[in-house]
């Protein structure tokens, strides 16, 4: 038995944040890469709208404060079709 | 011919009727119909269906839709689906419809769907209650899949279905995805929690022209169900754009 725990394994850190990603109230985005690089914390994916991105982003600061959080996620594009397939 | 649009994953939040407005605008001018392939809303509650019901309402095409696990999280499914279905729009679980295009029929069979996994990894409904009730739950939507899909087709007695004459084109549509193809890019992990084989079982029991599903973000936009009907992932992180246009030949 250790009495001292070392450091927080990461991937503890890792699924804190993509739970709150998924479940918070501005976000319901269940599709959140999270992955910690060093003292970097990157986050992947999609979202429907700026205001979302920022709530992500807002979310991992909160969660991660001794990391830098890298915000990768792409607001999904809604322009019209290119293309018709023929199926 | 026919030409159908499709989209799922549109997670309309509050004050977002602009976005959805200036996305969905073109669609009645370049096709027949428009299908939604599940999680509409971001959470599920009616003012987020209302704000997506007031841009379809206008729209001068038929709008078919079946809900996704999004649309279910603020618990309130009557509510959304009475919303959507007061703006002229057909929500779709173990049941089908008809649309008349220029002379001919198109049937949408259509259906929420649910996890399980896919061949090699699936759930079974053994063990805890609340095993057996997520391994049932597929099993019961995938069933009723089935059933909406034979009323859209001739028996094999030479009958027709339960509803009317066998249609001139079948599609499925899903929010859950039928197979593991379309989920290519998730982590292998969460496949049992993004669709089902099931879903596949259902629709080459029966035969369909096309399957449409959305739920895999990061998913691949296009695959075959074992039997051979082809798979469209149309959530709109995977198409990059406002929606899909699919265009389905007259039938021999």
């Amino acid at each position: 038995v250790t009495d001292q725990p070392g450091p927080e394994p990461v991937e503890y850190l890792v699924e804190r944040v993509r739970d709150a990603i998924a479940t918070g109230a501005d976000t319901h985005e269940l599709g959140i890469g999270v992955q910690v690089a060093g003292n970097r914390l990157l986050l992947t994916g999609s979202a429907s709208s700026e205001p979302q991105l920022e709530a992500i982003t807002t979310i991992a600061e909160q969660l991660a404060p001794d990391h830098e959080v890298v915000n990768e996620v792409c607001v999904t594009p809604t322009s019209p079709p290119a293309e018709v397939e023929q199926l | 011919v026919i030409r159908i649009a499709a989209v799922g994953d549109v997670h309309v939040g509050l004050d977002e009727r602009d976005r959805i407005a200036d996305a969905l605008a073109p669609v009645a001018d370049q096709a027949d119909v428009l299908l939604l392939a599940g999680d509409l809303t971001r959470c599920g509650e009616p003012s987020e269906m209302k704000t997506l019901a007031d841009v379809l309402e206008p729209l001068d095409l038929p709008v078919i839709a079946v809900l996704g696990n999004h649309d279910h999280h603020a618990e309130q499914v009557d509510e959304v689906t009475r919303v959507l279905t007061d703006a002229g729009v057909e929500v779709l679980e173990g049941t089908a419809t008809r649309v008349e295009v220029r002379g001919r029929t198109l049937g949408v069979a259509g259906t929420k769907g649910f996890g399980g996994g896919f061949a090699g990894a699936t759930a079974s409904a053994f063990g805890e209650p609340v095993m057996k009730q997520f391994a049932r739950c597929t099993t019961d939507l995938a069933d009723g899949l089935e059933r909406a899909l034979r009323s859209l087709a001739a028996t094999d007695d030479g009958d027709q279905g339960d509803v009317g004459d066998a249609v001139d084109w079948r599609v499925a549509l899903l929010h859950y995805s039928p197979i593991a193809e379309t989920l290519q890019g998730e982590h292998p992990g969460i496949y049992a929690f993004l669709g089902s084989y099931q879903l596949a079982e259902a629709v080459d029991r029966v035969g369909a022209d096309l399957v449409l599903h959305g739920h895999a973000h990061a998913g691949t936009e296009r695959g075959l169900t074992p039997g051979g009907v082809k798979v469209r992932n149309v959530a709109q992180p995977v198409i990059g754009c406002a929606y899909r246009v699919f265009e389905l030949a007259d039938p021999a």
